[in-house]
């Protein structure tokens, strides 16, 4: 004697859902690592270099001279 | 089909179902007779929702076996069940489960205890048609050749023996 069961589909939405959200991750973070990588390559415009600092008020001391108590 | 008092649906249009994992699904697979003839294709599967179980096996007639039972020169030791005419393009017949037995190695199914000529006398229905319980009836008693058969109403018709698949995996067999 033959027996055959039926049984509920599985959903798929679930399946898909998961896909979606690898799949949205993925571009998430390849996009982001191009943008920092072109933060690295590119020089900022408008970029300051600081000066070498020149003190104002350098006392030069004279050793040719001798000091008398 | 869908007949919503006895629970009867084909397979194919219950979107949100399939055949379990664990047993073959036989659609497609030959039908032999008890003599190993090859009878017909199975086409479709009739299940029962509530219970998830195939009820009957939607059979397609191979045109050997429908030019058999109009054989004009047939004896008629059977003549008494022959009621009705089957009709051109009426070429589906139901066989209970309990009736089945698979060949799951070589994949066909064999009815032991129905012969071709039998499937030849037995009552036919166009695919896609609905058939009523009556057909059911008479089906039945074509199987078990006997056209007196004891009136058995819809409510118990199903826990005849031809529907008993449970013996398979020992549920509910007090022999296991």
């Amino acid at each position: 004697m033959a027996e055959i069961k039926i049984e509920k589909k599985k959903p798929m939405w679930p399946w898909v859902l998961v896909v979606a959200i690898i799949v949205g991750l993925i571009i998430y973070f390849l996009v982001d690592n191009t943008d920092e990588a072109r933060r690295e390559v590119t020089p900022e415009r408008n970029e300051i270099t600081p000066r070498e600092a020149t003190p104002q008020n350098t006392v030069y001391i004279d050793t040719s001279k001798t000091f008398h108590a | 089909m869908s007949d919503k008092n006895r629970n009867l649906h084909y397979l194919d249009e219950l979107s949100g179902y399939k055949v379990a994992s664990d047993y073959a699904d036989i659609r497609g697979w030959d039908v032999k007779d008890a003599d190993r003839r090859t009878v017909g294709k199975v086409d479709h599967l009739l299940v029962n929702k509530e219970t998830e179980h195939v009820v009957y096996i939607d059979v397609e007639i191979d045109t050997s076996i429908i030019e058999e039972g109009h054989d004009p020169l047939q004896t008629s030791a059977h003549d008494g069940v022959h009621e009705f005419m089957n009709k051109d393009g009426e070429n589906h017949l139901i066989i209970p489960i309990g009736m089945a037995q698979l060949d799951e190695e070589n994949k066909y199914v064999i009815t032991n205890e129905i012969d071709s000529s039998t499937f030849a006398r037995t009552r036919r229905y166009r695919k896609g048609d609905d058939f009523d319980f009556e057909y059911e009836r008479d089906v039945l008693r074509s199987y078990r050749g006997d056209p007196e058969d004891d009136y058995v109403d819809e409510g118990d018709f199903y826990n005849q023996r031809e529907f008993d698949n449970t013996f398979r995996r020992g549920e509910n067999n007090p022999m296991i």
